[in-house]
Order: structure tokens, then sequence, then C-alpha cells
């Protein structure tokens, strides 16, 4: 288990290293940062522009900057916003907070809605009943999640005034966004929870508990659900990573203070040191995730055996 | 039968969700009091963007213009009407041909306690003109100043190192604003820039990136205290959001409301829509470098092809006025003789068929996608263009690859947008940085009466001569039909009914002194 | 407590269909209604000229967001006009040709090569499992929208970016299930047994281990073509999307979002489109996966 776990961790930096480059290489050629400084001002003269690259140290080399980068890094020191003038660590760590409480809201909300569903449409199979919840399950899927938000902002908080439109001031605030995530996570999740469990419910091993007479519940929990989370961790393994996608939409239209805003506006703005510390900090995080992911595979189901 | 059954039920079902939220969204509100009551006498703003510096030297944007001017003073002010009038300095005068001085207002402190004086200034504009406005935008607007010097506690004399025909205008500008020695050296730039401290009517209390600003009414302000006792800045990134918001009762001024949600806001009975004309004007630039573009019957052929007039009376709801030349009639310059070229599609077919470009040639327009009612209006124009007999592709362009990329390296299509407000309300803040030949946003263009134009208006102090070249100028560029002025943009703000006093401004610079809540 | 992976059924991974019984009519309502859905979607896509009454690029200003016929008697636009004034009906039915192609050719290219890199991964383990979930996770923790920002602002805008985007963004997903289904089915002892017969690594990968993950990998694929119709409409409302005349559903709805409160039909229809394709897809992915999944022969 050490030796797997130090050779996951060399793969983690070997990820780390490239994606860096790769992020900090290709960022580069999307757009000058000093120009995107001058929004608002009408046109910069070249002066203007050579004087701003010079203060941020963009008109060095490639290879003297992203070495610079990686110097700091190994630190902890993930450089200065161009557009904060703040240190980025500071940056992410103001806005972690705010995202990760987003993504457990929703993916709360998800979980809440699928378990119950899919579980009943596996056990109902084919029945009217089962039909209906994968049509309704679909409805999430149906829409685009910046609409979906604007409308549940309409119904909700303009029309019947239960709920703040936007912002992060309370636990009420948390309300629409999560639903709205959740919504479209629980879409999916249904899905799957019913299909894994079906895949389950069908195995022999199963069909020999049916019949040595336990009662249908205790079948369900004990043999279907076990074994049907396996997929369902991996999907929600695979979310964590693209749920920050997702939420760039949301926090955008939620007006929500975490790091999606923060990813989006530091890639609109051409903030590289904020852009390649969000991506170090995302890829962290999913290698860890799947590393958790892979190492709960032995212990779901004992059989399986990962890693080298 | 179960199928049948179910059959109907799906039937129901699908459209059930778009029926119960549509239905909602359109019923009455059913809240009962307004969250607006509660909050008494303290406003909530909600504006697209937060600026994330609020250090004067720091930033071009107009989201920081909107907050600024009620936490800053300059020494000259520029208010809502434009018109420039003291505002630190009470008084001012050449002295010499390249010395200007100012005298102070005394009695006036900052939010810290620091008093304001002669040293505030020099303090001031030695940092923009030295290392720390190195590193920002505001710096290069006046690089026509060499030193601050001096006087008396409450004179300071500018002595400058080149003609600036608009140094007091800029006096009024983000980068001039007085800030506080003794604060700034003590806690340094980078605590300013997140906890600012000024002269102006309203100081700082707390900030959260990305989510709010809260200022306190300062009522010790020189210029009497305001009437509102506390003011909340919120960053709301979504246009329709920030309209949810004014809906919902919870913002009271809501900047940046898109057209298309125009009629949302008139038709709410507590929210009143307020338009304002902005020193930003919208324009189609041709690049002649691409083929059949640099062809002048092709762009004037553009130019009477597309019925900019019905654009702006549909698509921007009248939230626009027609323009001929690439300035707002605020801006010093404009020749309000020259007539907007005229929409007449027989004419546009033949300048086509003269210049021999054939039915069905494909053209490109580029533009900025952040831009919606452009992005709208390019759409008719893919229609109107077809009529006579040019397939036009639209391509929108990530805004900042637009302006650091497309546009200087000359990758645009035949056409492009391009949007733009001098601030100075100068034609030479514009016409100098577009026309003349190879500067960033002009990498193909050039003309040689328009360099001597240029070069007359740039080579002196004098308005009347500076006009007279503007005008040349002016009628220069319409000939040669090189871009192909659209409109000045309206801006609209939201306003709930309990605000008074508050005047939509053009440049965004909300000033909050005199507004009061019922 | 029994295990899980024990005994798994015989060697003969797809059935006989004379042993299937016959289709409950639930399942058989599910082929039908998702044949019949996905089949007007493809009908609009091939046919548009043909079927659509005018055309979806002409627009009249003066008639911009006229209502559907019904709730204007007289008007010549069925189900209304957008905010340009074009009728949105024709746009719907050619609209469909955008986000067929941005559905269909992204989940294809991804969920290949990604169903490829898993099933080789798991089955064989050690290095080429490494490199692959590596490469996953390079890919995973590269944010979509930087991505995309990226691959459209070095090869410019158009369709086929947006279709590379969706599809190098995805594969991943397909890779880390499919490997988790082969984690569980290499050491089941039928797979061993056939490799202890002789039976070639890729006849036991395509007859045996494929089979098992069709199941997880068809829900993730149908359910990610309609995901990938709504992902253009999420780019458009970014500001990555493509030339705005050509008809998308997603990029209708994108630009529909101001006018939600105004013009309802403006981004009603487009989404019913959506909606109905959305499960058209997975109603067939439902039957799909019903047919071939071997686990669920009863």
């Amino acid at each position: 288990m050490v030796r797997y776990i130090a050779a996951r961790t060399a793969g983690a930096a070997i990820v780390l290293a490239a994606i860096t480059l790769f992020v900090a290489f290709a960022i580069r050629l999307t757009g000058d940062p000093a120009v995107a400084l001058f929004e608002g001002a009408g046109a910069p003269s070249r002066q203007d522009i050579e004087r701003i690259q010079h203060a941020f140290g963009t008109d060095r080399p490639f290879v003297v900057q992203y070495a610079a980068f990686l110097a700091h890094g190994v630190r902890g020191d993930l450089g200065t916003s161009f557009r904060s003038g703040q240190p980025v660590t500071a940056m992410i760590a103001d806005r972690a907070g705010a995202t990760l409480l987003l993504a457990v809201g929703g993916m709360a909300v998800a979980l809440a809605i699928a378990f119950p569903l899919g579980v009943y449409a596996a056990t109902h199979r084919d029945a009217l009943t089962d039909f209906l919840i994968r049509v309704a399950s679909l409805l999430g899927l149906s829409f685009p999640n910046f609409w979906l938000g604007i409308m549940l902002i309409l119904a909700l908080a303009v029309r019947l005034r239960w709920l703040p439109p936007s912002g992060d001031a309370g636990p009420a605030s948390l309300v629409l966004p999560s639903t709205t995530l959740g919504i479209i996570l629980a879409s999916t999740l249904v899905r799957l929870v019913r299909a894994t469990l079906l895949d389950t419910l069908g195995q022999p091993y199963v069909r020999t508990a049916r019949a040595k007479g336990l009662r249908e519940l205790r079948v369900v929990v004990r043999h279907g659900l076990r074994n049907a989370l396996l997929p369902v961790v991996t999907f929600i393994g695979l979310q964590f990573g693209g749920l920050l996608g997702g939420v760039v939409v949301l926090e955008n239209v939620f007006a929500w203070p975490g790091l999606g805003q923060l990813a989006l506006q530091a890639v609109s703005y051409r903030d590289y040191p904020v852009v390649q510390g969000v991506v170090v900090v995302l890829a962290v995080g999913v290698v860890l995730v799947n590393l958790l992911v892979d190492l709960s595979y032995g212990l779901l189901n004992p059989r399986v055996r990962v890693g080298p | 039968m179960r199928c049948g059954h179910a059959r109907t039920v799906r039937r129901l079902l699908a459209p059930a969700l778009v029926v119960v939220l549509g239905g909602l969204a359109a019923s009455v509100p059913v809240g009962a009091q307004s969250p607006a009551q509660s909050r008494g006498r303290s406003l909530v703003i909600v504006q697209a963007q937060d600026p994330q510096r609020w250090d004067p030297i720091a930033t071009f944007l107009l989201s920081w213009g909107m907050v600024g001017c009620n936490l800053f003073d300059g020494l000259v002010d520029r208010g809502p009407d434009l018109v420039l009038r003291p505002g630190l300095a009470t008084g001012w005068s050449w002295i010499s041909k390249n010395t200007l001085r100012f005298t102070l207002r005394r009695g006036v402190t900052f939010h810290d306690g620091e008093p304001f004086d002669a040293q505030a200034v020099k303090f001031t504009f030695d940092r923009l003109l030295g290392p720390e406005g190195a590193k920002g935008p505001q710096q290069g607007n006046y690089t026509s100043i060499d030193h601050v010097q001096v006087v008396d506690r409450y004179t300071v004399d500018f002595v400058m190192k080149t003609q600036d025909p608009v140094i007091i205008t800029k006096l009024a500008g983000y980068g001039a604003m007085i800030v506080p020695p003794k604060y700034i050296q003590e806690r340094g730039s980078e605590y300013f820039s997140s906890h600012p401290v000024g002269t102006g009517p309203f100081r700082f209390v707390e900030y959260r990136k990305d989510d709010h600003l809260t200022l306190a009414a300062n009522t010790r302000y020189w210029n009497g205290a305001p009437r509102v006792s506390a003011v909340t800045y919120r960053f709301v990134p979504e246009a329709a959001t920030r309209v949810a918001e004014l809906q919902a009762g919870r913002a009271d001024i809501a900047q940046g409301v898109p057209v298309s949600q125009a009629g949302v806001v008139k038709g709410d009975p507590s929210l009143v829509l307020m338009p304002v004309g902005s020193p930003t004007v919208i324009e189609i630039r041709f690049d002649p470098s691409k083929p059949p573009a640099g062809d002048i019957r092709f762009r004037k052929a553009i130019t009477a092809a597309i019925d900019v007039q019905t654009i702006i009376q549909t698509i921007l709801q009248g939230y626009g006025h027609r323009v001929s030349t690439f300035q707002s009639p605020l801006s010093f310059g404009n020749d309000p003789a020259l007539a907007p070229y005229p929409f007449d599609p027989q004419r546009a077919k033949q300048l086509l068929a003269e210049a021999g470009v054939k039915p069905g040639t494909d053209v490109t327009l580029s533009f900025p996608s952040n831009n919606a009612d452009f992005r709208e209006a390019a759409q008719a124009m893919v229609s109107e263009l077809a009529s006579v007999g040019l397939k036009l592709s639209l391509q929108p362009i990530e805004q900042v690859t637009y302006f650091s990329d497309t546009i200087p390296h000359a990758k645009t299509g035949q056409m492009y947008e391009f949007g733009w407000g001098g601030w100075t309300l100068d034609f030479d803040n514009t016409a100098y940085l577009l026309y003349h030949k190879g500067e960033y946003w002009n990498p193909v263009f050039s003309d040689a009466d328009v360099e001597k134009y240029l070069e007359q208006e740039r080579s002196t102090n004098d308005q009347k001569a500076r006009l007279q070249a503007f005008r040349a100028l002016d009628r220069r560029l319409y000939d040669l039909a090189i871009d192909f002025p659209l409109w000045q943009q309206v801006n609209l703000w939201g306003v709930n009914k309990r605000v008074r006093g508050f005047v939509a401004p053009p440049d965004d610079r909300v000033r909050l002194l005199s507004v009061s809540v019922q | 407590m029994t295990r899980a992976a024990e005994a798994r059924p015989a060697l003969s991974a797809l059935p006989a269909p004379g042993r299937r019984r016959t289709a409950p009519p639930g399942l058989r309502l599910t082929l039908a209604l998702g044949l019949v859905l996905v089949g007007a979607s493809f009908a609009a896509a091939v046919a548009a000229p043909l079927l659509a009454p005018r055309d979806p690029e002409a627009a009249d200003l003066r008639a911009r967001l006229t209502p559907p016929a019904w709730a204007r008697p007289g008007s010549p636009y069925l189900v209304g006009t957008d905010a340009i004034g074009r009728d949105i009906l024709s746009r719907i039915i050619y609209g469909a040709r955008v986000s067929l192609e941005v559905g269909l050719v992204s989940v294809a290219v991804s969920g290949v090569s990604g169903t490829a890199l898993g099933l080789v991964a798991g089955y064989y383990g050690g290095w080429w499992d490494e490199v692959a979930m590596r490469l996953a996770d390079l890919q995973l923790s590269f944010p979509f929208i930087l991505f995309a920002i990226v691959v459209i602002a070095v090869l410019g805008p158009g369709l086929s970016r947006i279709i590379l985007v969706l599809a190098v963004t995805q594969w991943a997903s397909y890779a880390r299930l499919v490997r988790s289904e082969t984690l569980v089915v290499r050491e089941a002892d039928y797979i061993q047994a056939a490799r202890a017969l002789g039976v070639s690594d890729g006849r036991i990968l395509w007859r045996h281990v494929l089979p098992n993950a069709v199941s997880a990998v068809s829900v993730l694929a149908t359910l990610s073509v309609a995901n990938n119709i709504l992902l253009e409409a999420a780019l458009t409302f970014l500001g990555l999307g493509v030339d705005p005349s050509v008809p998308s559903w997603g990029g209708m709805l994108a630009d529909s979002r101001n006018y939600i409160q105004t013009a309802w039909w403006d981004s009603t229809f487009p989404g019913l489109a959506i909606m109905l394709t959305v499960m058209g897809f997975n109603l067939v992915g439902d039957w799909l996966r019903d047919r071939f999944s071997p686990r669920l022969q009863g």
C-alpha cells in the first residue's frame, strides 16, 4: 500500500508539472494581460503596453517566466495576481470555501433526489413509475444550467420572494444555486443508480439471497446497493473535477464569490498567475479524489486490485 | 391500457416544468413587503464587475469609477453634466506657458483624519508618475506633467513637460484622485488597494472580493454630508440577475440593464428606467488589406446597404443615436454638419457592381462576443447584406483575444466591430490612436491627409485651430469611408422609485452625495 | 456474505435472441417513443430545406418577437419570431443539424477513444494503467472553459473547434468508467478460464469484457449527447460560440435568456426541441442497455 501511494504521488508530481507547463504556455497564446488591463480606457499606446508588460514580467522569455513560477511554486508561492495585486494563494483560499459549500450543497441535493428515485425505479423496473422517473430525470438535462438558474431565480426569488436571487449572504442564498446544481447532477445520478442497481440485482448471488427468503429491502441494500456504489463513487469522483467547469457558469449567474468566478475572470483577463494557481489547485484535487476513488474500489470490492 | 395511460402522462409531463416555471415567472409577485423598505437609509447598487483594486492609479475600469467617485476627490471635478468645476482645488490658472498653479481647499481631511494639503497633492503625482504608477495603466495619461512643486501649504504648481490641451479634464480622471500620503506610506500600496482612504463623501467599511463593497457616509465631507447612511455595491456579472435583484427589491440601482430587459424594468411599477447617452460609439471598421474592402466602392456599398436607423429603432428600441463620425456629439471635434451615410440598397447594389463584387461573395464581420446588442444587430445585417447579394459570415471572438491579437495583428474579417468612448471627450484621444499609422489598434490603415490633420491638432493649444483641424479630419475620414460609424451607445440604469436625486451619469460615475431614499 | 464477482454468467456473454423473453410493455414503449423522437430530430436535420417554412436567416426587424400564431391570430409565424425577427420554427428545424452534429460527433470520438483506453488500462494494469490514468488526471484537471478559450483562440472560432473541445475534454470520463468496470470483470472466474484456454486478449476484451462495460458507457454516452448539446449553449453564454446567425438549439437558448420575461416563446420552443431530443436519445440508450447488457438477462 505504501509503495502504491508513493508511486501515485510520483505520478501526481509528473501530472502537475505537465499540466502547469501546458497551461502556462497555452494561456500565453491567447492574449495579452497588459491589453486586458486597459479595458474601459479606449486604446493603449505601444509605450503603455510595453510598460505594463515590463511591470508584469511578461516581457521576459517564456522559459524564464515558467522557471520562476516553478521555483516559487515548490515553496508554496503561486505568485501575485496581475489584476488584484494579491498573492494567488490568498485569493484561492478566500474563494475555495464558497465553492466547496456550493459543491457539497449541490451534491447533497443530487444524492437526496437520486438515491430514493434510482432505487425505486430499479426495483420497479419497466413499470409506469420507473418510466416516469426516468423521463422526469431527463428534465434536469434538458436545460442549460444558466437557463435553469435564471428560471429558478425568476420563479422563487422574483415572483415568490422566498429566497434572495444571488450573492452569498447566509444559508438562504445557498438554496437556489445548490438546487440548480443538484437538479442537473441528479439527472445523471438517478439513471446511474438505477442502471447499476439493475445490473447487480440481476446477479445470481442476489437471486440466491432472495431465494434464501431475505426481505426485499435487505436484499437491495445489503447486496444491491453495496455493489452499485462502485460506479456511483467513480461518477462522483469524476464529477468533482468536472464540477468546477459546471460551477463556473452557475457562480456567474448567481454572483457566487467562488473559485469558478475567480477562474473565469482570471481567464478572461489573462491573469496568468491566477490561472496557473487555479489549475494547480484543481489538479491536486482531481488527483487526490481519484486516488481515493481507486482505493475505495478495494474496500467496496475485495477482489479488485489496483496499482502495479 | 397501462401503455395508453403512460403515454398520456408523459405527454403532459414533458412540458410541465416549462409551464410551471413559466407560469410562476409570468405571474404577479406574491411577496408581501418589499425588502427595499427594510434597508432604511442605506442603498444597494448592483454592478457587473468588481475592479479588484481600489487604488486609483491601478485601474481604468468604469466599475472603479462608479465607486471611486464617492471615495476620492480630484483637484478638478467633472459631474454628470460633464462640466468641469473646482474639486479639492478652489481655482487654477496658467502662471507661465508651462506652469499651472492650483489653490487648494482648506480644512479638508482624509477619512483616516490625515489633513489634505499641498504635500498630499505632490505625493499623489510623484506616486502616479514614479515606479508605483508605472505598474498601472493610468500613468500614460499624465506623462505631459513633468513634476508637481509645493509653493506653500495650500498652493501647488504643475510644471508641464509637453503641451496638453486636455490636462484640466485629465485632472478629473481616475489617476489624478488625491490619495493620503501618511496612510499609504505606513500601510503600503497593497493594503491601500483593498482598504481605500480618500477625501470623498463616503468612507470605506468592508470589502469582500467578487461579492460586495460597503461604504458609510462621511459626515464631515467638505461639500456637505450625504443623505444616505451607507451604500453597498454588489458585484453581479449576469445582467438578467441584476434585473432580478432590482425586481425582487433587493437592489436600489442596477448598472448595465441590457436593452433586451428594458421592457421588464419599465413594466415594473416600483422601478424606473433611466437612459443616458454615453461617450461610447459603436462602428464597423474596414480592413483595407482584405479584398474587396480596399475598394472604396465596396465600403460605401456596405454603408448604404445596412439600415442603421431601423436597427436602432427595433433592436436597440430607440436607445442609441446615429452618428456620422467615430465620436459622440459630446466629443470636441464632432461636426454636426456631416449627415450619417444614407441607407440606399439600390445604390449599394450599383456600387458593388461597379466594384466588380460578384453576387454571393463571402464577407466576414468579426466582433467581440461580449457585446450583446451588436451581436443582435450583426444578425440583422446578415439578412440586409443578403438582399444586396453579399453572404455575410459572423465571427464572434472572445474579447481579450480580439483586442490583443485579432485586431493588432490584422486577423479580422473585411469588417470588424469597434466600440470606444474617449473619456476626455476630445477627439484626439480616439483619432490619434485609431488613424495614426502603425498604432497598436491600427495595423493597416494610413492616409497622408489624415496624418497632416492629426499633426495640426496635436501641435497647438489653440482650441479654435484644433477644432478646424478636427473638422477637416472628420470630412476626410467620412469621404474615405474607412469606417462605418453606427450609433452612440445609450446606457440604461434601473432604479427603484424609493431612490431620489439619482442622475444617470454618461461616464458611469454615480455620485451619491445628493441621492436620498424614501 | 456473498462476494461480488462470484459465479459470473457463462462464456457466451451475448445470449441467443431466442432465449430472450418477450420485452415487457415498458421496454417496448421505451424503444418506440425513443425512436420516434430521435427519428424526428434526424428527419428535421436531413430534410430541413423541405420542412422549414422559411429561410432561417431571413430577418424582418419589424416583426421581431412576434408571439406564436395561436396567441396572435393571422400571424404567419407558427411559434413566433426571435429578437431579430426570424421564424423560430424554421430555425429549430435547421438547428437540428448543428445540434446533432455537435452532440453525436463529440460523443462518438470521446466515447470510442475513452472506452478503448479504459479497457486496456483496466485489463493490462501496470504501466498501461498508470500512463492512461495519469493522462486522464491531466485532462480532468484542465478546466473545460480554459481549454475552450485556448483552442478557440489559437485555432479560431468554428463548429469543428467546439466539437474538438468537447471530444478532447470528455474521453477521460469514459476511460475511468470503463476501467472501473474492467477491474471487476478481469478477476472473474470465467475470464481467468478463458485465458487459461488460450483465448486471445483481443477476443476476451471484445467478447467478454466490453459487453460488461456497455451498460455504464451507454448511459454516459446518451447522457453526454444531451449534455454536449447544452454545453454548446454554455459556450455561447460565455462568449465562445459560433456564428450566431447559423441556427443551433443551444445558441438560440443562450441568446434568448434576456427575453425569458418578455417573450417566453423565444426560449421555450428551442428548449422543448432539446428536451424531446434528449429524451429520445436516452430512451434509445435505455433500450440498448437493457438489450445488450449481459447481466440484465432474466
